[in-house]
């Protein structure tokens, strides 16, 4: 229904007289990425006694082609997977299938000419885990400008919508539905040109909604004494119980990039995620190496 | 069999006095920066006032979407052409006070080319692709040239004289101050270098660094 959405933004879109006139199928997209990631509290326990890290392997790609409406607006229709795999905890083993459709308008001609840009993907997470499949649907507007030669900001608000699975009922007043989750992104980015073959990367995210827990079952009372849990489960990755949160959250990001050519380069990236509920603290850091090609 | 041999000393004797009257002198030239390091894409040229030409030779092609070449020089009057051998369309234009121009969105060959008749520097890009960017150095001699990745040029076919050469570049630090050397011309060879100091200016960022894209 929602990859439905999706495809009748599209042909309308297409469909529009501006489209028809001018309109022309231009270059392709396809883009892969391979990545190395090791990840401290992948569980994002609340408990320092009970984290657990892991490394993961990832193969991102996506494919599509962008459409141009006129000399400021463009569209682009993707098609998008990634396959990742934990070192120690396969149960977290996951494939994704998505579709993206985005249309991006720059307000006149030059190089510091701001940008709209909106979003809207849909896709699939197939997890070895069955409860953690989730289907994924958001949404996303993007302002961004350059403001000089090296320097690039970007600010964007983006709407996610996961539907999970319903799993094993644990607490008998609560539910079960943990991996349905509603959250907001509101992100800011910042891409400086050190060189001409090295950039440096900044974000900062501030997210509110749902996010997820889990902790071993000798923890969960405390849990469930101090914060407002909205679901709660089994949980078979780390063998306690996974729950859910309503709370807000800062992630930290920072990489740096070096360019091998004009199609590929190679990233660090490190991100430290920072959520608060109600009393607990929630921290998780993750160091990634990624190298990147674009067709 | 006499008058063979006179042709034949004629036409040996003309050869070499046409030779010898059109022989130019050439100047070798370096450019390096504050560093020592050398420098491609600086422009150097006789400072003299010829009349404009009208020539229309002269190609900035678009392919893999990149400008090439990055620079060019030409004499006021010219007029440049802007193939698109790129299978996607472009939107080339500049805003300089030289020449401002815009080629809407357009695929291989657009109608016709466009005429430099003012001297100074053309910064030019594409619209849909931020890191497209190239110069145009539009002077009024026809005695130019352009340094290599070595940061070495060579002008030819110069008679004796005095001469004042300068040299331009896109990231010299005043892009509008033009460093210039005198230097006298005879049959010897001359050597010239130029210190170009460098001021840091980049492309828009190319290379992917994630599959999420964001923005340009």
């Amino acid at each position: 229904m929602k990859f439905f959405f999706v495809v009748v933004v599209m042909i309308v879109t297409l469909s529009t007289p501006t489209a028809a006139e001018q309109g022309e199928w231009v270059e392709w997209i396809a883009d892969a990425q391979l990545s190395y990631t090791a990840i401290d509290n992948l569980n994002l326990s609340a408990f320092s006694d009970d984290t657990h890290s892991d490394e993961r392997l990832a193969l991102s790609g996506v494919v599509g082609r962008f459409y141009q409406l006129d000399g400021f607006t463009r569209m682009n229709f993707i098609i998008e997977f990634d396959v990742e795999r934990y070192q120690e905890f396969n149960a977290m083993d996951n494939r994704q299938l998505g579709a993206n459709f985005g249309i991006r308008h720059k307000f006149g001609l030059g190089f510091y000419q701001p940008y709209l840009q909106f979003n809207v993907n849909y896709g699939h997470k197939e997890v070895e885990w069955d409860a953690n499949s989730i289907d994924i649907v958001f949404s996303t507007l993007e302002l961004g400008q350059h403001i000089n030669n090296q320097l690039s900001l970007a600010a964007s608000v983006d709407f996610t919508s996961t539907d999970g699975e319903e799993w094993t009922v644990i607490v008998p007043e609560l539910s079960s539905e943990v991996f349905d989750q509603n959250f907001i992104h509101l992100s800011l980015f910042a891409d400086y040109i050190l060189s001409e073959n090295w950039l440096l990367s900044g974000s900062y995210v501030r997210r509110w909604g749902d996010f997820q827990s889990s902790c071993s079952k000798e923890n969960v009372a405390t849990v469930l004494e101090v914060e407002q849990v909205k679901a709660i489960t089994s949980d078979r990755v780390f063998g306690g119980c996974v729950y859910k949160l309503d709370g807000s959250s800062n992630i930290y990001s920072a990489s740096l990039s070096y360019s091998l050519s004009s199609h590929s380069g190679v990233n660090f990236v490190m991100e430290h995620y920072q959520g608060k509920a109600d009393v607990l603290d929630y921290h998780r850091t993750s160091y990634s190496l990624s190298f990147n090609y674009r067709y | 069999m006499k008058i063979f041999q006179f042709s034949a000393w004629c036409f040996i004797s003309m050869f070499l006095i046409v030779s010898w009257l059109s022989h130019g002198n050439t100047i070798k030239v370096s450019v390096v920066d504050d560093e020592k390091k050398p420098v491609e894409f600086a422009v150097i040229y006789i400072k003299e006032s010829l009349p404009k030409v009208s020539d229309n030779s002269v190609i900035i092609d678009q392919v893999d979407k990149e400008f090439i070449p990055y620079v060019t020089v030409v004499q006021r009057g010219s007029a440049i052409n802007f193939p698109n051998n790129d299978e996607i369309r472009h939107q080339v234009y500049s805003f300089s006070k030289t020449k401002q121009f815009e080629l809407p969105l357009y695929s291989g060959n657009p109608s016709s080319p466009v005429v430099f008749d003012k001297n100074g520097v053309v910064a030019m890009a594409c619209n849909i692709h931020d890191w497209m960017k190239a110069y145009i150095y539009v002077v009024d001699t026809n005695k130019f040239t352009i340094s290599d990745k070595a940061g070495h040029a060579v002008l030819t076919n110069l008679a004796k004289g005095e001469y004042e050469v300068a040299v331009w570049h896109p990231k010299a630090k005043d892009s509008e101050q033009i460093n210039a050397q005198q230097i006298n011309i005879n049959d010897e060879e001359q050597e010239l270098v130029f210190t170009v100091a460098q001021k840091k200016q980049f492309k828009a960022w190319r290379s992917p660094k994630s599959v999420r894209r964001r923005g340009y």
